[in-house]
């Protein structure tokens, strides 16, 4: 069928700018962005809790937009700018969510929390949530198993009202 | 870009949990990306070179594997392997703990099948990629499945057995007076049957493993575990390392401070998630067996489907409970009888019924425990493990007692309030569970509640009601050893090989180590998680603070009076020849009576080559006591149930727990409340679909066998009661990871009761339970919640 | 996944000439389709990533509707100004599907052509006769708690899982294709299809065809609408039955016009026109609604676990037809049902 068609499935050039530094790769279309950070660059901070967007431990920021990496296939995002859970801190510097997270606990066993992290990020940025049943809902793509839901609703909760005025 | 929608002002700043507790001190690691679990492996940390393998699994249950063509998937570039049954390394025999799989079942040692997803063949290529291609290509064909193979224990109902120990042996028959004559006599009786599907642990980190055979034919793996040495003894017999003696043997010797010195070592330093699911696993052996035959280390992570037949779960359970009760609701008979699933293989049979034998005063108590061994792949330890199930029944049972005696739940409780413990009439090392009852019901509003069923509403005439369950979990230890060594910079290194899953026992025990020592925290550093440090036990049954800490507290004890004795015989010391008992450390300084003091970074200094170094080994009494030690708290839950479409929801969930001494209340807070999450979902949501005619655990994603999410997590109210438990401990803890989710199932399914009338016996309560009965009507009258 | 070839169309002539060829799927968001090509569901020879063309934008049109371009993801179309107050029903429906991440992704064509949740379509160790023509339906008799009660075949009862092609049903939306042969305009009530005796076909696309937009009519019910979105979890999690509802209500009260909508039974989006019969001209009372839900569940057969949701779809349709007269439509946020 191949041969008939003007297709190759060769390596395809993909550059990727991840945490600030460009990356000019060459994969194979099938390639998710999830398995060019983990398999190809050794990026392991994003987890692979399920493969099927399922769970949203991959969560990464696509130009700003939080994906799941997993079902995002990095040939399709050529020039694209990603942000993964190692480029949130700036040098030693925690971001402000990840000071929150660490000072109410937003997690347990660490699995989920790059996800979690990556997804918040996103959550302010897109600006759409401004309840607490609003952030439950919108963070409603990012399991937690150990149950630190409770505690994750008050961290994105403390960072969004410290970085927004109240009328 | 910002909404221009303000936050409204009703929107408080949360309130910061534990605000004087210690943060996680692998925090920052595990926010940045840097924590590193098994399956971040790159070919950096081994020596270069890091295959991938892939499991395949049979797509069948039972009958014989005919032919394997690996043919196609050989032809993969990259492929190195596929392994079979037959060209796999003979394994011999293990003991696994507590009737684990592999006990009983080695992998690809035969053509035979026991369940759907068995593992049949490892495919080990240089790539991830390549190795998923040749893992398709992969082709088995199988013989006839077997005509009476069953799946379920209505399918296989008649393969039942009595069941003589339960758990880690919990007796599982018991008989304490004449139940049976008992209930016919009581004036007041329940009989109720309760069925709870099967469901998955599901950590969000599947199982995963790397190993790699060393020059010298020595063995080392990384993966997460709850029980590093009972993996690297398993190993070691697999792989018939001279391992002649049996676990209990080998656990006699590293606690009395003999080298683990075998050729396997199993490390293990972050876990993402266990909650009893991590521990003797099938792919501990698959993947040492595929890098024996290429000779390089390989990774293999299970994918999200394979850990629903290469891992356990919570089995089915069906049981029956009957009290008898007198006119003023005190009970006279308790019976509690239970049929669990179990594998063909595996002898896993969760304590159901413990906490029956604990949790009310009772003269006539019987339980019997039966199993029946169906075609799936083994049940086995999931949080709890018994009790969430077992008190679903007997907490909805005495509900149901409750209202028919005309008392309030509530008050049936403290009627039957246990001031011993029941079945072995031992004092209660403590128990503050009027405590927790009081506090919880004042926290919940329960005695503002209108008691009538049926009779409350909130808003849009949603039902609402209110339900409460006691919870209640064993407090135990094991044999557990720490060595601490005091360095000549008056650091201090804590050793002990427990396992951080997420409870916090980095935390935990470098702070318990801290304290004892009197050192800053930043001057405690823990290791753990490898079997080349002393025996840390396993990390399960809420018994790591009780195990490994008392064994920390002990050994730093130790190292605190070997340092006073060093100082005061010291004459550079300007504490020589003071009383080693009139000193004190504390934050790092040495001080004695009249300000005389120095820091211990300057009383090491002067021996640097001398650091104090000693070890301590607690829990050999294995929760022997002369006291009934169990941890209780009592757990409220509001619902409201939409009268139209039987919708629920959990509004608020409030447990007040009495846990003894709190070593660190952010920390145990947050484990009681995952703990409560964890009930959410087993009363509402969890349960594993098993396809009755092909064996196969059909809804085996995230995204079909459903865990909570945040929206559905209710605002959880957590209340902390401290105990002094010194006469049932050293540290006088509790265990508390597993205490918080034994009694949510039955607090819902009572609030339900409470809001509809209608007494579900099945957990989850799926909306379509509640479909088909009539509810209150809305005409009811209205009252304020 | 197996692995393909790899092209990104630079124009749609170009994507649907070479879209025709067979074992060429085309690629936008890819949250369904990478996730088919993981289970080997899917297993194309190409991708043709058709993300690159000019069909990005919202537009107005000049009867007052909107265009919904193809590619503009589902939460941009949910959050555009326009869509939340023109057609908050539409919004509403989005925002009641999957996730933030995965709507980030999420394209509108791709919503329509989204394959269903059967558990056994996904199962490759499994007979479907729409993954595998002839291979006969596992999901009859098996575990087909989620699956249709309505419009069902012999070969075939999975489901149609997307909450905004629910809505689009109720605002009589229209779907603009490119082809081969030009374009076409497929009203959503002929978009889909009933699984029948080929139900390996989710809709009337013809080979090479792609969606270039869905038009929005005037329409749009801002003020009686209602989604309702009944599932186990509440959120992530597919519908059990969904009910999208548009009224439009005289002065008296009486109402003028209903459109009712199910997801979560069907193979499709279903609607009965007679049920919208029984509404028009009456006033909004629970009997009413409740001969309207008789009429739109007729001919509605359980399949074993799904029985329940005869009754729940009745109770549904009710609540959510009292929802949109009330003017209290249902929030994705707050859980409680209004």
């Amino acid at each position: 069928m191949l041969e008939t068609l003007p297709y190759s499935n060769a390596p395809v050039p993909v550059d990727l700018t991840i945490n600030g530094q460009l990356h000019q790769l060459a994969i194979e279309p099938r390639t998710t962005l999830l398995d060019v950070l983990r398999e190809h660059l050794g990026l392991m901070g994003t987890k692979k809790g399920c493969d099927h967007g399922q769970c949203g431990a991959c969560t990464v920021l696509l130009n700003g937009e939080r994906r799941v990496s997993c079902l995002t296939l990095a040939v399709s995002h050529d020039e694209a700018t990603v942000t993964t859970v190692e480029g949130l801190a700036t040098g030693d510097e925690l971001s402000p969510l990840q000071q929150a997270f660490l000072e109410y606990d937003a997690y347990q066993c660490g699995y989920c929390t790059p996800g979690q992290l990556c997804s918040a990020q996103g959550l302010l940025h897109e600006g759409h949530a401004r309840t607490r049943d609003e952030v439950r809902e919108l963070m409603s793509g990012n399991l937690c198993r150990c149950g630190a839901y409770p505690h994750i609703t008050d961290a994105i909760l403390s960072v969004l009202l410290t970085q927004q005025p109240t009328p | 870009m910002v909404s221009n929608s303000p936050v409204p002002a009703s929107l408080e700043l949360p309130p910061v949990p534990a605000p004087g507790s210690p943060r996680r001190l692998e925090g920052r690691d595990k926010l940045t990306g840097r924590a590193q679990y098994a399956g971040d492996f790159t070919s950096h940390l081994t020596g270069g070179v890091l295959d991938a393998a892939v499991v395949v699994t049979s797509t069948q249950a039972t009958g014989r594997i005919l032919t394997i063509d690996a043919s196609a998937a050989n032809k993969v570039p990259g492929v190195r392997l596929v392994l079979t049954h037959e060209n796999a390394p003979r394994l011999h025999a293990v003991l696994a703990t507590n009737g684990a799989e592999i006990g009983d079942l080695l992998p690809l040692q035969d053509d035979k099948l026991h369940y759907y997803g068995q593992a049949v063949a490892v495919v080990v290529a240089d790539t991830l990629a390549a190795a998923r291609d040749a893992a398709a290509l992969v082709h088995v064909t199988y013989s006839a499945p077997a005509p009476d193979a069953a799946f379920t224990l209505a399918q296989g109902r008649s393969r039942s057995q009595d069941v003589k120990k339960v758990g880690a042996g919990d007796p599982g028959q018991v008989q304490v007076g004449h139940p049976d004559k008992a209930f016919a006599a009581a004036p007041h009786q329940v009989d109720l049957t309760f069925d709870t599907a099967p469901h998955h642990h599901n950590a969000m980190e599947p199982g995963a493993i790397v190993a790699a055979w060393e020059a010298d034919g020595g063995l080392t793996v990384h993966l997460p575990t709850q029980f590093s040495y009972g993996d690297a003894v398993i190993l070691g017999e697999a792989f018939g390392f001279g391992l002649k003696e049996r676990l209990p043997n080998i656990v006699a010797q590293v606690l009395g401070g003999i080298e683990f010195h075998h050729k396997v070592r199993v490390v293990s330093t972050m876990t993402g998630g266990a909650f009893g699911s991590k521990n003797a696993n099938v792919h501990l052996l698959l993947a040492p067996m595929a890098a024996k035959l290429t000779g390089r280390p390989v990774k293999l992570v299970l994918d999200r489907a394979q850990t629903f037949s290469m891992m356990p779960f919570r089995g089915e359970m069906h049981q029956r409970i009957r009290l008898g009760a007198d006119a003023e609701g005190r009970l006279q008979a308790v019976l509690h009888d239970a049929l669990l699933a179990k594998g063909t293989a595996g002898q896993f049979v969760a304590p159901i019924g413990e906490a029956t034998t604990k949790v009310y005063a009772t003269p006539n108590l019987g339980l019997h425990v039966q199993a029946a061994a169906l075609d799936t792949n083994a049940p086995g330890w999931m949080r709890g493990p018994g009790a969430p199930n077992g008190q679903f029944a007997l907490e909805s049972a005495l509900d149901t007692l409750a209202y028919q005696v005309g008392l309030d739940p509530l008050e049936i409780r403290l009627r039957n309030y246990a001031d011993t413990e029941p079945d072995t009439g031992k004092e209660w090392s403590s128990k503050a569970l009027r405590e927790c009852y009081a506090q919880g019901a004042e926290r919940v509003g329960w005695h503002q509640r209108n008691p009538q069923v049926g009779s409350m509403r909130g808003e849009n005439g949603r039902l609402l009601g209110y339900g409460m369950a006691t919870a209640i979990y064993p407090t135990l230890q094991l044999p557990a050893r720490a060595r601490i060594v005091l360095g000549a910079d008056g650091r201090a290194v804590v050793q002990t090989a427990n396992h951080e899953i997420g409870q916090g026992m980095i935390t935990t025990f470098t702070q318990l180590a801290a304290e004892t020592l009197g050192l800053p925290l930043e001057q405690v550093r823990l290791e753990w998680g490898d079997t080349r440090l002393p025996y840390g036990g396993m990390t399960v049954g809420s018994m790591t603070t009780l195990s490994g800490g008392a064994a920390i507290q002990e050994a730093a004890q130790q190292v605190l009076k070997t340092l006073l004795k060093r100082v005061v015989a010291d004459q550079a010391s300007p504490l020589y020849n003071l009383a080693p008992a009139t000193l004190r450390v504390e934050n790092g300084r040495i001080m004695g009576p009249g300000g005389a003091s120095e820091t211990v970074a300057a009383a090491m200094a002067r021996q640097p080559e001398s650091p104090i170094t000693e070890e301590a080994t607690t829990g050999r009494t294995m929760g022997h006591s002369r006291y009934g030690r169990e941890a209780f708290g009592a757990e409220f839950a509001v619902v409201s149930v939409d009268p139209d479409t039987l919708h629920v929801q959990v509004e608020r969930l409030v447990g007040a727990f009495a846990g003894g001494r709190i070593l660190n209340p952010l920390l145990v807070r947050s484990q009681l409340m995952g703990s409560m999450v964890w009930g959410l979902g087993q009363a509402l949501l969890e349960q594993t679909a098993m396809d009755e005619r092909t064996g196969h655990w059909l809804n085996d994603s995230l995204g079909e066998a459903l865990v909570p999410t945040n929206a559905d997590v209710a605002d959880i109210d957590i209340i902390l009661i401290e105990e002094d438990d010194s006469r049932g401990h050293p540290l006088g803890v509790k265990g508390l990871g597993e205490l918080g989710i034994t009694g949510v199932a039955a607090a819902i399914a009572n609030a339900i009761f409470h809001a509809t009338g209608q007494r579900i016996t099945s957990l989850p309560i799926t909306l379509d339970k509640l479909l088909g009965t009539p509810l209150p009507q809305s005409a009811a009258p209205a009252s304020n919640p | 996944m197996r692995n393909f070839g790899y092209l990104r169309a630079a124009s749609a002539a170009e994507a649907v000439q070479a879209g025709a060829a067979p074992q060429v799927q085309f690629l936008a968001g890819g949250t369904n389709l990478v996730d088919l090509l993981k289970y080997r569901v899917e297993q194309p020879a190409a991708l043709l990533d058709i993300n690159r063309l000019p069909y990005q934008h919202i537009e107005e049109l000049p009867d007052q509707g909107l265009r919904l371009g193809a590619l503009v993801t589902n939460a941009a179309t949910a959050y555009d100004a326009r869509v939340q107050t023109r057609y908050p029903l539409l919004s509403s429906a989005i925002l009641a599907g999957a996730s933030a991440q995965l709507r980030n992704a999420a394209t509108n064509g791709g919503n329509l052509n989204q394959r269903t949740r059967c558990p056994y379509f996904y199962d490759v160790a499994a007979a479907c006769n729409k993954r595998q023509p002839g291979s006969g339906c596992a999901a009859i008799g098996g575990h087909n708690r989620g699956l249709a009660i309505l419009g069902t075949s012999e070969s075939c009862i999975a489901t149609f899982p997307s909450d905004m092609g629910v809505a689009l049903r109720v605002l009589d939306a229209e779907v603009r294709l490119l082809g081969p042969a030009g374009e076409r305009v497929v009203p959503m009530a002929e978009y889909h299809r009933l699984p029948g005796a080929e139900p390996w076909r989710d809709n009337n696309l013809l080979p090479g065809e792609l969606v270039t937009a869905i038009d929005l009519p005037p329409a749009h019910f801002g003020q009686h609408y209602t989604y309702l979105k009944i599932r186990d979890r509440l959120s992530y999690a597919f519908a059990l039955v969904s009910v999208a509802v548009g009224m439009r209500l005289d002065k008296a009260g009486h109402i003028q016009e209903a459109r009712v909508a199910l997801g979560g039974v069907a193979h499709k989006p279903w609607r009965e026109p007679r049920a919208e019969a029984v509404l028009a001209g009456q006033l909004p009372t629970a009997e009413v609604f409740g001969a309207a839900a008789d009429e739109l569940l007729a001919g509605a057969v359980g399949q074993g676990e799904n029985n329940f949701k005869l009754a729940l779809a009745r109770r549904a349709i009710v609540r959510a037809c009292q929802q949109a007269a009330a003017g209290t439509p249902q929030s994705q946020s707050d859980k409680h049902i209004r």
